[in-house]
């Protein structure tokens, strides 16, 4: 680590080896009271959302709503364009005509759920996010191998160097660090490049 | 919901036994770190030559005018339009591998989807081309959008080249969103082996999929919701992908030419798309896994599988042909049971029979054993589907049109070397994109491999009971239970 | 809540009085012309859309097409504007073209100078208000880009100038001798001026010597009346009044004289309106199938050679069944029919008597004298003449009866070297003479020979001299029609090129000033009655195109059967044709008649009415001697005779061909004419011999090991047991007067709105399934058309008609093998019947039917054609992206489309094989400036004329009057010969379109579709000759019943 730029606590971050090691870590660090902590896993383990006591993912409603919002749009455009704006006879048919504006309401409305659940992911995850303070550790790398990983942040109330260090340990970690990240946030990228 | 090691289907693993995680990075993003073995550049060449031809013969095209094409009166129509069609039902196989057979929890998925999802977005980007090029003025081309212009007109919604335009468009986009989605943990995977690289090739690295990655730290709490949003987007592609070759089969069905005015048609398109769909993957994957050492991953038994739906999508569209001359006969519709009868028997009974051949026929050796996993068969069986798809199409639009209501009026089809040109220029593009990906992109899903081999169960014995009981009390996703 | 209304259109009382008539009445007191001339300003629309159309055709043209150059150039406006014009409207002019010995009266519609469209002139008794295929494309000649364009002296450029001083010099030496070696080479002319000069010439060089010469004649008639009436005359028939017909190869509906008049009479003797109408019966004898045999009752296939024999057997059964034929019955009495004809000249004879003097038998042009005179006698003793023939003078009463012999004259002088001068006014003597003659030779040997010709061609190849001759709408002329009507040429544009016309050369010769305008007025003022009116008379001569009365000259004549007996007993019998004994027979072109116009793509890419092939002639075969021959269509044979050259020509094999006999068509294989027409089809000229003209015996054939690619618009002939072109026989039609329906169809009149109930026109089963939503209701005008198949004579006139109205590009033989021609209506061809050989046939002209519940509107994606508020199918050019969904889905395939640039910049146009690259500017000038020309990628279609409509919405707005019930005339129906087609306001029950529509022959097309066609066909009525199948044995009954076509 560069000496020179300043320096502050930002998480703890244990390693694990098995899944069924970090599904217990998790278990035990959630049952100490943390709220603000996570699991890293290089795919989703099974049982770790219910390990970690996480409330069922709300992407299903972004994507009811903007659905919705597809169907009625398609809707709406047809029939104004075809019935109102500009009413053509065309094959002995009325302007805007049901039948044939179904496909295209479906369309727009697979479309724009589409839209819904990738941005909505996005946004809930809050990402993209570049500079987290989890990569200014050289073991995490692995966390999208073959490794797992507990984190709990420095921003929890329950966080205490020592305290926390003795509910991670009791959790059989391969590895144990704090992972500090540099307060000026200008300095970010210098550092994590003198990372690499 | 989460991954378990394969239970499901049969006892067998879909991973060679004792594969690690690493092992898994390894063989997939190793490909694409290692310098590109020989065979790929020459394969690389020969593609971007052909998408040379096709640059050549669309300006050729522009310039000249449709009448370049062997198109004509009656057969308005030839070429374009069946290769339009064929590409798009190519497309098919892709999204249905990923997202039916994902909701239906078909494991075996994962070894294939990545590269399958990437062959949809190429062949759609592939069938596009045809409805853009194939128009008489394509500088106005962009009438087909509902945007305000000079003429204050709007397109008309009841065409089904509109239905089509939406369908299409929307089916590119969806498809791509969901291949990135899925793409992502990789990407991060990518990176990270990235950092350990030096030089420029690792710095380029770093900042590409570090920017492709999203500044993913495979967090459960991301997880959560990503599982939730590929659900979904599974969940939204399996009405879109059969709804897509429905609305593509309206452009023939809800017209009166006869032999094309059948309700038969949008579950028949759909059928013969997921045919000549996984005809194709068959085609690549062969390819890559020869080519890339992938047997471990790709193994023979997921080839097998592919190779029992290319034997009953066969099967369906062979009934689907057989009902058309039925309802043609029982019908009593004198034009419609012409044109049936001069399908088999007419002009173009090379080609209907060619098609009936290489679809029915062929597909049929699949029952026995030694052939669903003889490679040499099933390399020959795809690329005769994909053949005898092509020439479906052409049945379906060039001898229907070819001779319609006024005998006055009926004509014969011949193609120019423009047609060929563009066809053979389109199947270059699409080896190019497809080469492309398989060098700088993990052509399989690495995340999700992982997910399905033995040690990703956190339920082995190796776990202690109050574990099992204390997360047993909270299952969050009763699917994920089978 | 509706900004815009679906139709926004100006409010509209309706039509105006017939365009054509109301530029005369303007001429004929000037008030009206002053207040069209206010009324412009009155009127904004005029002035607007009009306006800027008007001004030049390939502006408004080109600056649609696509902006692919911009309309700079052709932009005048009137700075000093020319009394009587107004831009942008038409006016039209009352003259003539002329035709082989004869002339047509024609209007001429003319845009600010530009003389754009030839329709026929309703006062002229020889057009009747239609036109043929050839005078509709008379302004394409006009425009040709390749016609002559300066006098050349050994084919190098000089002037006329140049050419009078030599000319004059010329004839003052050869004065001397009295113009002994001076001879004059024309065509038979019905020109009264240039009979008049060529007399006074004679009078002036008493030595000089005419001669006359023409590859399609009409010798034998003239002999033949020469002979039955003792002086040279025209015969007319009135098919109207003849209830049975007897053609003896007389294709008397296209390829003979006043064809047009002959159509009008014949379909009026056959209207159907109800099963009771009487209808006249038609027996053809003909060697190859014609317009003419393709609209008969009765026809059999014999050789042109035995023609003759039928005719004397003829004579024979007719003298048995008590006709008093004197001296002849004794001539004929021993006579045998032709092989296989024996019934029908039974049949023949027993209508002829039952409908004495109501009845005519016609012989060919190509037949010879004793035949045509003859057929006078047969027409005398029947009663004919007066009732259903008449007789008029020639004008031109020294023409020799030989053509033929008379060239070889002309030739053996020049072998003895007697001729100095050869004058040659028009024709294009070396490519059309026979090929024992060897003209091009003798020419050669000639110290001065002039020709006059539009086109620097074959012949001006061999002359010292070339002048251009300048086209018939260019000069003054006059002409004297079939029935003797003296008709006036007037110019509707300078010569464009500065050529002079055959009179104004001819006027050299004599003591008159070379001033067309004055040797016609000279003529004029010879024939008027009384001097002191000629003023009045010449200049209501010159606006009606013809001099009322003058017809009067007619007479009725009366054979002397003992000449006609005599002249058969000097006629031996020929060689009757057999496989050993094969003939050929040579008739004009029915598209370029003798080739006069072999540069017209419009008459190129028309196809043939019969074998519908296109810029190709074919030597036509019979199935049965093509496999006696073991020869193919598109093979190519050569064609040889002793005494003349071989020919190679491809082979087309062609139903309803006499066996043993080859049909060949004159007019083709130009090598010299211009970009379109050269090397085209191939030429059979050089197999003539100057003996015989028209027919030949004794030809052998072989295979010349090649093949050709002849290129057809229609290569399917059945009908595939469809109810397509619908017939029936005069008894099945009054067994059931809706023949057309399928069984059980009901017509019913349903009501479809408030406002108007319509006929439901079922064609086939109607749609029981009833549509999703109310039927659009049509409360104004609500255009539509009737198409009577019965009338309908498949001529062709129609497609060439709406090709100069609608500038329709034309695309070339490669791009028509492609399918690819252009044109909005057609002419489908139908054979009909079980025999391969001699089937019987149905025509059917198909347009856009403009549907109103059309499946082409529902596929285009841009909103591109859809229906106007009178229920038409428009067409919007410049929204059209030519997706071409709409012509896929088309079940009429009467869309076209734009496959390329026909008619587009350099580059594009390279494209269309055999083409030029870019439009010339005269072409440019024959453009109808009310109507767009398209550019490549577009889709287009038949609009019902809709410019014209336009123009009689606006006319009646001006005038704030209803449009009279039948005043708006479409193109094609204001050609048709046969009135087949009509158009007008189905919600008018005055129109004659709504009274047809109501016909129970009227049946929609493919009505089984639903797609409701405002288009109604009248199914045809056939009336073969019951008394034909009592006289034949079973194996000679061609047809059983119906054809067999008819929905059962």
């Amino acid at each position: 680590m560069n000496p020179t730029s300043k320096k502050r606590v930002a998480l703890y971050l244990a390693q694990y080896d098995t899944t069924a090691k970090v599904l217990h870590a998790a278990e035990k660090v959630r049952k100490a009271g943390y709220t603000k902590f996570d699991a890293h896993t290089p795919f989703p383990v099974h049982g770790m959302d219910g390990a970690m006591g996480l409330k069922d993912s709300p992407v299903g409603w972004i994507v009811f709503f903007s659905g919705l919002t597809g169907v009625s749009s398609a809707l709406l455009m047809m029939w104004w364009m075809g019935g109102v704006d500009y009413p053509l006879v065309v094959g002995g048919k009325p302007g805007f005509t049901l039948p044939s504006s179904v496909p295209i309401m479906f369309e727009l409305m697979v479309l724009l759920s589409a839209f819904g659940a990738l941005f909505g992911m996005l946004g809930l995850n809050k990402l993209p996010r570049h500079h987290h303070p989890i990569f200014e550790s050289e073991t995490f790398r692995s966390a999208s191998d073959d490794k797992f990983f507990i984190s709990i942040e420095s921003e929890d109330p329950k966080f205490d160097l020592a305290e926390t260090k003795s509910v991670l340990e009791s959790t059989h970690p391969t590895t144990l660090e704090v992972v500090e990240e540099p307060m000026d946030e200008e300095k970010d990228e210098a550092s994590e490049e003198h990372h690499a | 919901m989460s991954y378990r090691p394969i239970k499901e289907i049969g006892e067998v693993y879909l991973t060679d036994e004792g594969m690690t995680f690493h092992e898994v990075s390894d063989t997939v993003c190793g490909v694409t770190e290692r310098k590109a073995p020989r065979n790929w550049w020459i394969a690389f060449f020969i593609a971007a030559s052909f998408t040379g031809v096709l640059g050549a013969a669309i300006g050729y095209l522009f310039w000249q005018g449709v009448g370049v094409w062997g198109n004509n009166a009656p057969v308005y129509w030839a070429w374009d339009i069946t290769n339009f069609v064929w590409w798009i039902g190519i497309g098919h196989a892709g999204t249905l591998i990923s997202a039916v057979l994902f909701i239906f929890r078909q494991k075996w998925r994962t070894a294939i989807n990545r590269a399958a999802e990437a062959m949809t977005i190429f062949a759609v980007i592939c069938a596009l081309m045809f409805p853009g090029i194939h128009v008489g003025r394509v500088w106005f081309a962009y009438y087909m959008f509902p945007i305000p212009n000079q003429m204050a007109l709007w397109p008309n919604f009841k065409s089904p080249l509109i239905w089509d335009l939406f369908a299409v468009s929307t089916y590119f986009t969806v498809s791509l969103l969901f291949w990135y989605s899925g793409l992502i943990p990789d990407f991060a995977l990518m990176r990270d082996r990235a950092m350990g690289m030096t030089g420029r090739q690792g710095k380029i690295r770093r900042m590409v999929y570090g920017a492709l990655a999203l500044g993913w730290r495979g967090s459960n709490r991301h997880w959560q919701h990503y599982e939730r949003m590929y659900l979904i987007l599974a969940a939204l592609s399996t009405p879109l992908v059969l709804s897509v070759h429905s609305v593509v089969s309206f452009d023939f069905a809800t017209s009166v030419v006869p032999g094309w005015h059948t309700t038969i048609f949008p579950p028949y398109f759909v059928a013969g798309a997921i045919f000549s769909g996984f005809a194709m993957v068959m085609t690549l994957m062969i390819i890559t896994r020869a080519v890339y050492g992938m047997k471990s991953i790709i193994t023979i038994r997921h080839l097998e599988l592919m190779n029992k739906i290319i034997m009953l999508t066969g099967s369906l569209v062979g009934y689907a042909y057989a009902m058309e001359f039925f309802i043609a006969a029982y019908s009593g519709n004198e034009y419609e049971r012409y044109v049936f009868m001069n399908r088999a028997f007419g002009p173009y009974k090379w080609a209907y029979w060619t098609m009936i051949t290489c679809n029915v026929v062929v597909p049929q050796v699949f029952w026995v054993k030694r052939m669903r996993t003889s490679i040499p068969v099933m390399f020959a069986v795809s690329i005769l589907v994909n053949i005898g798809m092509w020439f479906e199409r052409f049945v379906i639009i060039v001898t229907s049109l070819h001779r319609d209501f006024l005998p006055s009026s009926w004509g014969y089809y011949r193609p120019t070397l423009v047609d060929m040109g563009i066809y053979s220029g389109t199947l270059g593009f699409f080896f190019t994109c497809f080469l492309l990906f398989i060098r700088w992109v993990p052509m399989v899903a690495i995340a999700e491999v992982k997910g399905v081999l033995p040690q990703a169960d956190p339920h082995d014995a190796s776990v202690h009971e109050e574990e099992e009981e204390s997360h047993g009390g909270h299952e969050p996703e009763p699917e994920a239970a089978e | 809540m509706s900004k815009r209304k679906p139709f926004p259109t100006l409010p509209d009382t309706a039509p105006t009085a017939k365009k054509v008539w109301k530029s005369l009445e303007e001429k004929r007191d000037p008030k009206p012309a002053a207040e069209a001339a206010t009324k412009e300003f009155i009127s904004p629309i005029s002035l607007t859309r009009r306006g800027l159309l008007g001004f030049g055709a390939s502006t408004a043209a080109l600056a649609t097409s696509g902006c692919l150059r911009r309309p700079i150039e052709h932009i005048y406006p009137y700075t000093k504007a020319p009394e009587y014009v107004i831009p942008g409207v038409a006016d039209h002019y009352a003259t003539i073209l002329p035709r082989r010995g004869e002339v047509v009266g024609v209007l001429v519609e003319s845009h600010e100078g530009r003389p754009t469209k030839v329709e026929g002139n309703e006062e002229h008794p020889t057009s009747l208000g239609s036109a043929d295929v050839l005078l509709q494309a008379a302004t394409m000649d006009l425009y040709d880009a390749d016609r002559s364009t300066d006098v050349r002296e050994k084919g190098k450029k000089s002037d006329w100038a140049a050419f009078d001083k030599a000319f004059a010099a010329i004839l003052k030496t050869s004065q001397a001798d009295g113009g002994a070696r001076v001879r004059i080479l024309s065509r038979p002319s019905s020109s009264p001026t240039f009979v008049r000069l060529r007399a006074q010439a004679k009078d002036k060089y008493p030595h000089a010597r005419a001669h006359w010469f023409a590859p399609v004649a009409e010798s034998g008639s003239r002999e033949g009346s020469r002979v039955a009436f003792g002086q040279a005359v025209v015969a007319r028939y009135n098919y109207a009044f003849a209830k049975a017909i007897v053609s003896l190869d007389a294709d008397f509906l296209h390829g003979e004289q006043g064809a047009l008049h002959a159509t009008k009479g014949f379909v009026r003797g056959r209207r159907m309106d109800r099963p009771s109408d009487p209808m006249s019966r038609l027996y053809v004898a003909e060697p190859s199938l014609t317009v003419t045999g393709s609209n008969a009752d009765d026809r059999i296939r014999v050789a042109a050679s035995d023609i003759d024999s039928l005719v004397r057997a003829l004579a024979a059964e007719l003298t048995t069944r008590g006709v008093e034929l004197g001296a002849i019955k004794d001539v004929v009495a021993t006579a045998k029919p032709p092989e296989g004809s024996e019934a029908f000249v039974k049949a023949a004879a027993d209508d002829l008597v039952a409908n004495k003097g109501k009845s005519a038998v016609v012989a060919g042009r190509r037949q010879p004298s004793h035949v045509h005179a003859l057929v006078h006698a047969i027409n005398t003793a029947l009663d004919n003449v007066g009732r259903t023939t008449s007789y008029a003078p020639v004008v031109d009463v020294t023409e020799p009866a030989d053509l033929g012999a008379d060239l070889k004259a002309l030739a053996d002088d020049i072998d003895q070297n007697k001729v100095d001068v050869l004058i040659i006014l028009g024709g294009n003597p070396v490519f059309d003479a026979p090929g024992d003659i060897k003209l091009a030779e003798k020419l050669d040997k000639v110290p001065t020979t002039i020709h006059l010709a539009s086109h620097f061609d074959e012949t001006s190849e061999h002359c010292t001299w070339h002048l251009p001759l300048a086209h018939e709408l260019e000069t003054w002329g006059d002409g004297r029609a079939f029935d003797a009507t003296y008709s006036i040429q007037q110019p509707l544009i300078a010569p464009l090129h500065g050529g002079r016309s055959a009179i104004e050369i001819l006027a050299n010769l004599t003591d008159e000033a070379p001033k067309g305008h004055d040797l016609v007025r000279t003529t004029f003022r010879e024939r008027a009655a009384v001097p002191s009116r000629f003023e009045g008379a010449w200049k209501t001569a010159v606006r009606l195109g013809l001099d009322a009365g003058s017809n009067s000259v007619q007479f009725e004549a009366h054979a002397t059967l003992d000449e006609v007996a005599a002249a058969i007993t000097k006629a031996p019998l020929t060689k009757p044709i057999t496989a050993s004994n094969m003939e050929v027979t040579f008739s004009p072109c029915n598209k370029l008649h003798d080739g006069a116009s072999a540069n017209n793509p419009w008459l190129l890419e028309v196809p043939d009415p019969i074998t519908k092939i296109v810029w190709d002639n074919a030597a036509l075969l019979s199935p049965t001697t093509a496999k006696a021959l073991g020869i193919e269509s598109q093979d190519v044979i050569s064609i040889s005779r002793e005494g003349s050259p071989a020919i190679e020509v491809a082979v087309w094999i062609q139903p309803g061909q006499a066996d043993n006999s080859i049909g060949l068509s004159l007019g083709w294989g130009r090598q010299n004419v211009g970009r379109y027409g050269n090397a085209r089809g191939f030429h059979v000229s050089p197999l003539r011999s100057s003996k015989s003209m028209d027919m030949l015996d004794g030809v052998k054939v072989s295979k010349a090991g090649k093949t050709y690619k002849v290129v057809q618009t229609q290569d399917h002939d059945r009908m595939e047991g469809r109810p397509l072109a619908i017939d029936a026989t005069v008894d099945e039609y009054k067994a059931n007067p809706n023949f057309v329906l399928f069984p059980g169809d009901r017509k019913e009149e349903v009501d479809i709105g408030p406002l108007h109930r319509e006929l439901e026109r079922p064609g086939s089963v109607t749609p029981k399934t009833q549509p999703l939503w109310d039927r659009v209701k049509y409360e104004g005008h609500k255009w539509g058309m009737t198409i009577d198949l019965n009338a309908c004579t498949g001529c062709n006139a129609c497609v060439v008609a709406c090709i100069a109205e609608n500038n329709i590009a034309f695309v070339g033989k490669e791009q028509v093998f492609r399918g690819r021609e252009m044109h909005w209506i057609r002419v489908d061809r139908y054979y009909v019947g079980e025999s391969e050989e001699n089937p019987e046939v149905a025509f059917q002209p198909v347009a856009c039917v403009q549907c109103e519940e059309a499946p082409c509107e529902n596929v285009c994606p841009v909103n591109a054609t859809i229906h106007s508020e009178e229920g038409l199918n428009d067409m919007a050019y410049n929204r059209c992206i030519g997706t071409r969904y709409c012509a896929n889905n088309c079940p009429y395939k009467v869309r076209r489309f734009n496959f390329l640039e026909w008619r587009g910049p350099e580059g594009a146009q390279q494209r269309v094989q055999d083409m030029y690259q870019d439009i010339p500017e005269t072409e440019k000038m024959a453009f109808n400036p009310n109507v767009t020309v398209r550019m490549r990628g577009v889709m287009e279609k038949c609009t019902y004329c809709v410019q014209r409509i336009e123009e009689a919405k606006i006319g009646a707005r001006r005038e704030s009057r209803a449009i009279a019930p039948n005043e708006i005339k479409t193109a094609c129906q204001q050609t048709c010969p046969a009135d087949a087609i009509v158009f007008g306001d189905l919600n008018n029950p005055k129109s004659e379109v709504s009274r047809q529509n109501r016909s129970d022959r009227g049946y929609a097309l493919l009505a089984v579709l639903g797609t409701h066609p405002r288009t109604t066909h009248l199914g045809k009525i056939r009336n073969p000759s019951p008394a034909l199948r009592k006289h034949a044995k079973p194996s000679e009954v061609k047809r059983e019943g119906g054809s067999g076509e008819t929905p059962k």
